[in-house]
């Protein structure tokens, strides 16, 4: 009891609230890029903007939209018949597709692309039969659907286990007794399938799609490598030339596309929340004859083979024929510092979230759950704009006398600030839960027992929360190891990645040779991800 | 406890060397090198530095970045810039380089007399070191001889369907429809890349040598491409690149009239080097006959002075005229051209 005898929760209060900046800056840093795009979105844009809107607005945005969406719905094609197979049904080989559905997610879009964009050459005959058979105009028309087609095909079979997760998380807990309910009914697999698995799983479906469609917007190696311009591209491209009101306009118009998404999904979820008792029904698969195995197989296979296997399998083999032209000094330097960048902004990125999550251990109040809520908002920002956003700081910050060791050009410490943004809720979800788990009255305890807050915190419960952290961590370092448009236009001079190399040497036509550095980013990425997937399925419920 | 400071100890200084990442060049300039600031990333350039360094003693240290990029650092460093040589692929950016204030003049008969004058700066401020022409390759099975002769043919109705073209955010269309601009005026030149963007095959993706294999499959009959890409396919290690190659026949534009767009890679001595010496010595290497056959056999550009008697496949292409009125033009141009590029719709 103080001696005072002043009310402890109130002292407590007051002691902390000078440390309450410190809980709010990995927030601020979030909140930082939005504000200078919106701010400097406002600003008249130039003669530039008037002749953006008339050329290339409207190609921009229909090309998002359409691109968000038909991904979205391949990926469902290809994502909740698969978690449904594997969930519901036993038959051979059932436990490998189980987890190599997952593989797709360590293999960046850009680097599938690069082993698809030969296949427009190839296709070249097909092209020339369709001219000599149906004329000019059908000709015409299928060039201008072939990159579509591929793009999409990419993007979905390479985002796909993001629904493929969350609905099997579904089925696994609900879907037993409601289907055993149904087949007793009489119902055969398909109906039980359309009637009962989708309207069940569809806040699941909801959830992951959000995700995949996010993802899409975002993307900027598969579009550019079709020869595609939606909004990412147009935004880079727009910055680029010189005019960077125009392009944070346009990334206002794509933040304001996620936000429709979200909103979106919240609305599709609705008061839907998962209903029956987790866990308490074990999954009874149901044994499949040798026609259902197969029919399975067919269902699960194809959108493995076509987001991993292939992709890995042509990549393989250019960097095998490759060897001997193959930059193996620019090779490692690429891989060292792709693992530097990522670890460092992991490290960076954990410490934000435990910093915003664990303030709520030492003081309460409204504005602390606010912060958080923001830190969560990074992951719904599209990555072009984090990066105009990032950039204009950091030059403003450059331009000042004594601060020229922070120009984009020289440091990366700009690119660091953005990926800090961009995945803080990567590593915050995680670690959040993790502390949700964690008993308060732990922390109490040792309270009691005279331990001040801090010493509370880093004794009992960081210890307690370290695996959630690290999972966080490893969750994010796996993002930035990936990251592309960010990298590429934020990165120090003459410094490339994995990502920027692969890109640039793609970019060059030179594939086998770029077949190297994406190969390294796969097998790294694999590294993380194996033991993650479930980490992941629980992110997404 | 311990281990938990060990990690927060251990990923701060992590976190600092991120950050910081060293850029070492700035400081170390010791007495035998030449640091380059450069575009170009071509194999044969690796193979010139060390021909240069086993010549002269002076090591090259290279950065690499696209043009644009390159100057605005060299805007943003100012005196303190390391760099003491510029190479673009692009006259356009070296004559606003120049207009920025980035390059000094270099007054040497070795650079006078080993680059034409109608393709250098004439106040000596940069100089063309190796050519590049962006030229017509038509499919020789489907083409006959006389059927194209100009760009301006390009945009004719009875090619539609059937030409290819890279995408316009290329400096080498930019700069091709710079020289457009400038010879025809602003409404002809816009007319010709709308009449360009309807006739293509395909919406624009991939390289210049995306073009012209795809040219060879049968895509479509006659595409744009620079010389040194067409001249690298017909010499490339892949036979199935060779034989692409070997279908197609090239065709200098514009022959009975002003004559065929090029571009150049050069290089100039940037305003604030620290080697003006060596930086010269550069230069003047660059131009220099071993370096010009290098250029010219490992990077399939033609020579400064257009000596094509250094590489047997240019001497069967043959001497060709080329556009040197509106090459003085290009960097002035270029603002025009992509915005014209934009209102085209060519993609």
């Amino acid at each position: 009891m103080p001696p005072d005898g002043s009310d402890p929760v109130r002292r407590q209060r007051s002691r902390w609230r000078p440390a309450l900046l410190a809980v709010w800056l990995p927030a601020l840093v979030v909140l930082l890029p939005v504000l200078v795009v919106v701010w400097r979105g406002l600003q008249p844009a130039g003669e530039a903007w008037p002749q953006i809107v008339e050329a290339r607005l409207g190609g921009h945005l229909w090309q998002s939209l359409v691109l968000a969406g038909s991904v979205t719905l391949l990926a469902m094609v290809f994502g909740v018949p698969a978690a449904w197979q594997v969930t519901m049904h036993e038959f051979p080989g059932r436990r490998l597709l189980e987890w190599a559905l997952v593989l797709p997610l360590a293999m960046p879009g850009f680097v599938a692309a690069m082993a698809y964009v030969d296949g427009l050459e190839s296709l070249i005959p097909l092209y020339v039969r369709v001219r000599t058979a149906f004329g000019l105009e059908a000709f015409l028309r299928v060039q201008q659907i072939a990159p579509w087609v591929f793009a999409i095909g990419v993007l979905a079979a390479t985002l796909f286990p993001y629904v493929y997760l969350s609905c099997r998380a579904v089925f696994e807990r609900e879907a037993a007794g409601t289907m055993e309910a149904a087949r007793t009914l009489g119902a055969g697999p398909a109906r039980v399938f359309l009637r009962v698995a989708v309207p069940m799983a569809r806040p699941a479906i909801a959830a992951g799609g959000s995700l995949v469609a996010m993802e899409a917007l975002n993307d900027y190696g598969v579009v550019t490598a079709f020869g595609l311009s939606p909004l990412t591209p147009g935004i880079f491209r727009v910055w680029t030339e010189g005019h960077p009101e125009a392009a944070m306009r346009l990334a206002l118009m794509l933040t304001a596309l996620m936000v429709l998404l979200v909103g979106l999904e919240n609305w599709q979820r609705g008061r839907r929340r998962f209903a029956a008792d987790p866990g308490d029904i074990p999954p009874a698969r149901h044994r499949l004859g040798a026609a259902g195995a197969a029919r399975a197989w067919m269902i699960c296979a194809p959108p493995l083979v076509l987001g991993f296997l292939i992709p890995a399998w042509r990549m393989a083999r250019w960097a095998w024929q490759a060897r001997d032209r193959t930059d193996w000094r620019g090779l490692l330097d690429a891989a060292g510092n792709s693992l530097l960048l990522a670890a460092g902004a992991s490290v960076l990125i954990s410490l934000g979230a435990v910093t915003l999550v664990a303030a709520r251990r030492l003081a309460t109040g409204p504005s602390l759950a606010a912060a958080q809520r923001l830190g969560l908002l990074g992951y719904a920002l599209p990555g072009a704009m984090v990066a105009v956003g990032i950039g204009t700081v950091v030059s403003t910050l450059a331009a000042r006398p004594g601060f020229g060791f922070l120009a984009l050009s020289v440091s990366a410490t700009g690119l660091v600030a953005a990926y800090f943004v961009r995945f803080l809720a990567v590593s915050l979800q995680p670690v959040g839960a993790g502390f949700d788990r964690l008993s308060a009255g732990l922390h109490e305890a040792a309270r009691t027992l005279g331990a001040s807050p801090t010493r509370a915190l880093v004794r009992i419960d960081l210890p307690l929360v370290w695996p959630a952290v690290l999972a966080g961590a490893t969750l994010a370092f796996i993002d930035v190891f990936k990251e592309l448009p960010m990298t590429l236009v934020l990165r120090p001079f003459d410094f490339q990645t994995l990502a920027t190399e692969t890109y640039r040497l793609t970019g060059e036509s030179r594939i086998p040779e770029a077949a190297g550095p994406g190969l390294l980013m796969v097998a790294i990425s694999l590294v993380g991800l194996i033991p993650l997937s479930h980490l992941i399925r629980r992110r997404l419920q | 406890m311990g281990f938990i400071r060990s990690i927060c100890v251990g990923s701060l200084s992590v976190v600092s060397a991120v950050v910081l990442v060293p850029d070492g060049r700035g400081l170390a300039s010791a007495a035998e090198v030449v640091h380059v600031y450069s575009h170009r990333h071509y194999g044969v350039d690796e193979q010139l530095n060390t021909l240069f360094t086993g010549k002269t003693g002076i090591e090259v240290k290279v950065v690499n970045a696209e043009a644009d990029q390159l100057i605005e650092r060299l805007q943003a460093e100012g005196e303190s810039s390391p760099a003491d040589v510029l190479i673009t692929v692009d006259a356009g950016r070296m004559q606003r380089a120049r207009k920025e204030g980035l390059l000094q003049p270099v007054m040497s008969e070795v650079l006078t007399r080993g680059t034409p004058a109608e393709l250098q700066d004439a106040d000596g401020y940069w100089y063309a070191y190796a050519i590049r022409a962006r030229v017509l390759l038509v499919a020789a099975d489907r083409v006959k001889a006389g059927e194209i002769r100009d760009y301006e043919d390009l945009a004719r109705p009875e090619w539609r369907g059937r030409v290819l073209v890279r995408s316009s955010s290329s400096s080498y269309n930019q700069a091709l429809m710079a020289s457009m601009v400038s010879a025809l005026g602003e409404k002809r030149a816009l007319a010709w890349a709308r009449g360009l963007a309807a006739n293509l095959a395909r919406p624009p993706q991939g390289g210049d040598r995306d073009q012209i294999k795809a040219c060879a499959a049968g895509l479509a009959d006659v595409c744009l491409a620079n010389t040194y890409y067409y001249g690298l396919l017909l010499h490339s290690a892949d036979p199935a690149e060779r034989a692409a190659a070997g279908k197609m026949r090239l065709i200098f534009p514009n022959q009975g009239g002003r004559g065929t767009h090029v571009n150049v890679s050069a290089a100039g001595v940037t305003r604030h080097a620290r080697n003006v010496a060596n930086a010269r010595a550069y230069l003047e290497f660059l131009v220099s006959p071993e370096a010009q056959k290098l250029l010219a056999n490992g990077g399939q550009e033609f020579p400064a002075l257009m000596d094509l008697t250094l590489n047997p496949t240019q001497e069967k292409w043959g001497a060709f005229k080329v556009d040197t009125a509106t090459f003085r033009q290009m960097g002035e141009d270029q603002p025009k051209a992509v915005r014209l590029i934009d209102a085209a719709g060519w993609k």
